[in-house]
């Protein structure tokens, strides 16, 4: 087959076993080698553009990560944040959706440059070596975090790892690979992004080494030397760019926009691919963990259970009733899971303040925004005794805060069972795993 | 570096254009190659090890996914498919196939996470009538590509 033999065609791998319909062509079908990937697609100045937008969606999935690792697990000197309320929604939502996002755009940044998978000889050499196999960690450890990220938003887990743990791990190796992949490709990406295409032709006086990218009739590899072919203008190479471009482009918002709803609310009704509608369940609120899978479904609803509270002016045991007797404050908190799904929702109950009020010797903190008694953090036990999220730790901040809330009623109505009856946790700024349920105990940590 | 003029050169590190870029690119790798490594130490010290074949299973099947059935998938079709298409039609149907590939994902996740379900608002939805939802946007999203490049180019070809 011959490549000179007309203009870029549209068309993928060994053209000349599969363009052709005579019978047997399927069966003539073999590896293609790079130079026959004809299409335009295949062009540096396309992988550079697809890989700078999944390049920033991967460092803000990364940043909006480490949010929610420090919020679960607190640096001694990371300051605690109570404000925004809606901050870990954001930051959450943003992880998921752009999380998603980074689906599609892994793929079309793979396809770009397929032909690289049939480079022959394979390995030319130990820094080839090196950088290729740099590339397959890049592209493994994306793999899996995409995937395994998505299959958790759904809590669904096929396989025998902790997903927390490893998703962490992962995280500093997509992302460090990634670097050491820009930095390898640099002068490439630094040429490709500058030559701007207009109607097919470079158009600006970016430091093009003559016939290193010409036009679109060229048949571009994603690095490397380029075919030495006559300059000139192909509209239909630039079209074909193009299009990929704007095709990728609305693959990203067409699947933002079917999925994005389980934290946008108004998107709710078009979410058909999400894996959570922020207005279903129990009292329109979704849930996590149900009662029952905590084994509390008896001790939650038992008459005899009391909030016993601990603090270094003793101790106390409040009933359900006692509680409702002291002042109720009402707060509009969103329930941002980590899963990426949240919701607002209006909570009533007892300021966290007032209660540690009751059990520390500074009577009158109680008001106060940052009184002796509420300088503490609080450790804070669930009737739960199964999984991971029996025991949070509400830092000082929150316990200040005049919105923190031990919650006993939603929306009016007594919290369900399934959100923590007869009260938890509901404060700003935290994520939902957090915001611990059927709270038993909670105690005044000293310093 | 390859010999200048030769085709078909992949994956050849590139020779630094300027300081600046090659400082830059320095830089870059060393911190990647930083990051890589606090990583593994991440995984190593605070995974227990009972739980890393699982974990290399699932790193190794990404790739081998992607290399073994995704790409030549995507490249048998589209060189059956693409060159018997009118040009217009290439980069609305490229897209679907790509979005395809995406929902199916999502085909996966959903059914799966339908049948595991461990409470009523995870997956709400009916997850068959979703995916055709899905899927009709997704062909009607082609067909509009499609038109729209289609009439891009009668409008083109008038004006010249």
């Amino acid at each position: 087959m011959s490549r000179t033999g007309g203009r870029a065609e549209d068309a993928d791998g060994p053209a000349g076993a599969a363009a052709t319909s005579r019978p047997g062509a399927l069966a003539r079908l073999r590896p293609p080698a790079p130079e026959e990937f004809r299409s335009a697609v295949h062009d540096p100045r396309v992988t550079a553009r697809v890989g700078l937008f999944l390049g920033i969606a991967f460092l803000l999935v990364f940043v909006t990560g480490l949010v929610s690792h420090f919020l679960q697990n607190p640096l001694p000197w990371l300051p605690v944040l109570t404000t925004p309320v809606w901050g870990y929604r954001l930051t959450q939502g943003v992880h998921v959706a752009t999380g998603i996002a980074c689906i599609p755009l892994l793929v079309a940044k793979l396809y770009t440059v397929y032909p690289a998978l049939f480079e022959r000889p394979p390995v030319r050499g130990v820094v080839h070596a090196l950088e290729r196999a740099s590339i397959a960690l890049l592209v493994a450890a994306s793999m899996f975090q995409l995937l395994t990220g998505l299959f958790n938003t759904f809590q669904w887990y096929p396989w025998q790892f902790g997903f927390v743990g490893v998703h962490y791990a992962t995280a500093w190796v997509v992302v460090g690979s990634l670097l050491l992949h820009v930095g390898v490709k640099l002068p490439i990406i630094v040429t490709a992004l500058r030559a701007r295409v207009v109607d097919g032709e470079i158009a600006d006086g970016a430091p093009l080494s003559p016939g290193r990218i010409t036009d679109g009739t060229l048949h571009s590899v994603p690095d490397g030397d380029l075919a030495p072919v006559p300059a000139g203008r192909d509209p239909e190479a630039a079209a074909t760019r193009r299009g990929f471009l704007a095709a990728v482009a609305v693959t990203v918002v067409g699947l933002t926009a079917l999925t994005v709803g389980q934290t946008v609310r108004p998107l709710a009704a078009v979410s058909v691919l999400s894996p959570r509608d922020p207005r279903v369940g129990p009292q329109g609120l979704p849930i996590n963990k149900t009662a029952a899978e905590a084994h509390v479904t008896e001790t939650a609803v038992d008459p005899a259970w009391r909030l016993e509270l601990e603090g270094p002016a003793g101790t106390r045991s409040l009933s359900r009733d006692d509680l409702l007797a002291m002042p109720q404050h009402e707060a509009v908190l969103p329930i941002a899971c980590v899963e990426g799904w949240s919701a607002s929702a209006r909570w009533q109950g007892v300021r966290v303040r007032d209660l540690v009020a009751l059990v520390t010797d500074d009577a009158s903190s109680g008001g106060g925004a940052s009184g002796p008694a509420t300088a503490r953090d609080l450790s804070v036990v669930s009737l739960q005794e199964v999984g991971s999220y029996g025991r949070s730790v509400l830092p000082a901040e929150h316990v200040a805060h005049g919105d923190t809330l031990l919650a006993l009623r939603l929306e009016g109505e007594d919290l369900d069972v399934d959100h923590g009856f007869p009260a938890r946790i509901i404060a700003p700024n935290r994520p939902g795993v957090l915001q611990t349920k059927w709270v038993a105990r909670m105690s005044v940590v000293q310093a | 570096m390859s010999a200048p003029g030769r085709s078909g050169r992949y994956d050849t590190v590139p020779r630094s254009g300027s300081r600046g870029v090659a400082v830059g690119r320095a830089l870059l790798a060393l911190g990647g190659v930083a990051m890589i490594a606090w990583g593994a130490y991440v995984a190593v010290t605070r995974v227990p090890s009972s739980q890393w074949p699982s974990a290399l299973v699932w790193l190794a099947g990404g790739i081998v996914l992607h290399d073994a059935v995704l790409a030549p998938v995507a490249i048998v079709v589209g060189a059956l498919v693409l060159p018997r298409v009118p040009a217009p039609w290439r980069p609305a149907l490229r897209g679907g196939m790509l979005a395809l590939g995406v929902l199916a994902i999502f085909a996966v996740a959903l059914l799966a996470g339908s049948a595991h379900r461990r409470n009523a608002s995870v997956v709400p939805q009916d997850p068959l009538a979703a995916l055709a939802v899905a899927l009709g946007v997704l062909v009607v999203g082609v067909l509009l590509g499609a038109w729209w490049a289609v009439a891009a180019r009668r409008r083109s070809a008038l004006r010249d």
